[in-house]
């Protein structure tokens, strides 16, 4: 890695880092959130008059005579609008529990600061091995936390928990350290260059990208109750 | 040896289980009313400002310090516009008016800690937030109640067969469980936007909820309920 290499690389990740310690520390207040909740309102309001019609229907359907309508389709028009306005609920926006990704990613991010800051591009073989296997575990760690804090019901970490997540990020580190004192390596990749920057950005922007991916799915699954919804209007006019 | 690898897997499972994210020991505030299942942690971010003595709306002012305060934990009521952070203001009902509380009313039942212990699960909250639909006499069979709510016209949602046969589940878990009733309320909740049913004996109903407070942009918006 030349040394234009490593200050480029340097400026990617402390952007990064800043970003993942806040996700962690900043939780409520984090900009982030705010986009979330800001996108919901304007979800809410785009879907508002879809909204309107659905409730004037079953308003319609409820004092109209037509038994056999209000039976058969003010139910199927309910359950559609309650899916809606769950989907669209601002305060659905909260972030907390992904803070412990922050704080992997944010460590990780650090630690290779720091190596990087001290080495420069003249970094020997240990440190290429231990920053490879630590990146390796991490990532391997991070994407079993995340399919776990997916299925949890809080919405928060508690503070305990969080510190005995700590620890866990700590044990990769020496396990990595290990892992390169006694010449374990896992010898995966050919080279160091390459791997070492994807996963380096995949690690420091996975909180990023979880975000992406979740409001964008978010998004969608609001499309789709909308347009489920306003195919209900039509089948029923 | 087996005792070794016993202390290894409860190890493991506290520390890489997807358990070991929760804090089993939290217990939701007594201020605190579940909006969903009362077994789950889900907890409020933030936390929630004190509410000022008096709140307008429009032009009748009320006295927020004569209610009961509630906040309301988890979006489970969001397709009825109460969501996650909100407060009830509520008032206690009393032992009389249990029996014969309305439908469409939004309020506080208590948990009952022995029915989930039942169903191996721990009570976090001291209390969940229901919207009623109707009482339940003990002698109701299942088809009188359902012939009642068609045509009493208290909800359309058990007109569609999968909520039907939910119902029916839960009318006789429910009847399985409390033998000695005077009266159930059926009630309603929803998961992630769905309908889901549950009946209470009328001696767990503690509160009804009158106002919600919902906290938006630093703003208090407050609407009868």
């Amino acid at each position: 890695m030349s040394q234009v290499d490593c200050v480029n690389l340097l400026a990617f990740i402390q952007i990064a880092v800043a970003f993942d310690f806040g996700l962690l520390c900043l939780k409520d207040t984090h900009i982030f959130k705010d986009l979330h909740v800001d996108l919901l309102n304007e979800l809410g309001d785009k879907v508002r008059p879809t909204r309107e019609s659905l409730e004037n229907k079953i308003e319609q359907l409820k004092n109209g005579s037509n038994q056999y309508q209000r039976k058969t389709q003010k139910p199927e028009l309910e359950a559609k609008l309650r899916k809606l306005m769950y989907l669209v609920d601002s305060q659905q926006a909260n972030w907390g529990k992904y803070g412990v990704i922050g704080l992997s990613a944010g460590i990780y991010g650090m630690l290779v600061l720091l190596i990087i800051g001290l080495k420069g591009s003249s970094m020997d073989s240990f440190f290429r091995d231990f920053l490879l296997i630590f990146a390796q575990s991490l990532l391997i760690w991070e994407g079993i936390a995340l399919y776990q804090i997916d299925r949890i019901q809080s919405s928060q970490i508690p503070k305990m928990v969080m510190m005995k997540k700590l620890i866990v990020i700590l044990g990769i580190i020496i396990f990595a350290g290990v892992m390169t004192a006694f010449d374990w390596s896992f010898r995966i990749f050919p080279n160091f260059q390459l791997p070492f920057i994807i996963l380096t950005i995949v690690i420091v922007y996975l909180p990023v990208f979880v975000y992406l991916w979740k409001v964008f799915r978010q998004k969608r699954m609001i499309d789709e109750a909308e347009e489920d919804c306003r195919e209900a209007l039509r089948k029923n006019s | 040896m087996s005792k070794i690898l016993k202390s290894i897997k409860s190890w493991g499972a506290d520390w890489f289980s997807v358990g070991s994210w929760e804090d089993k020991y939290w217990h939701a505030p007594a201020n605190s009313v579940a909006a969903g299942d009362p077994a789950h942690g889900v907890q409020t971010s933030r936390d929630s400002d004190c509410l000022p003595p008096v709140i307008n709306i429009g032009n009748e002012p009320v006295k927020t310090y004569e209610f009961h305060q509630f906040n309301v934990d988890g979006s489970s009521m969001s397709p009825e516009r109460i969501s996650n952070g909100d407060t009830l203001l509520c008032s206690v009902v009393s032992q009389e008016d249990r029996g014969s509380i309305p439908s469409g009313q939004y309020v506080i039942v208590k948990a009952d800690k022995d029915y989930y212990a039942k169903k191996h699960k721990e009570v976090r909250f001291d209390h969940k937030l229901r919207r009623t639909v109707t009482l339940v006499g003990k002698q109701e069979s299942f088809e009188q109640l359902v012939a009642r709510l068609e045509s009493e016209e208290l909800e359309d949602s058990v007109l569609l067969d999968c909520n039907r046969t939910a119902l029916k589940e839960k009318f006789e878990e429910s009847h399985r469980y409390y033998e000695d009733f005077d009266s159930m309320m059926l009630s309603v909740t929803y998961r992630e936007g769905q309908i889901r049913y549950s009946f209470h004996p009328s001696s767990l109903i503690e509160y009804k909820a009158v106002y919600v407070v919902s906290p938006k942009k630093g703003m208090n918006n407050t609407r009868k309920l």
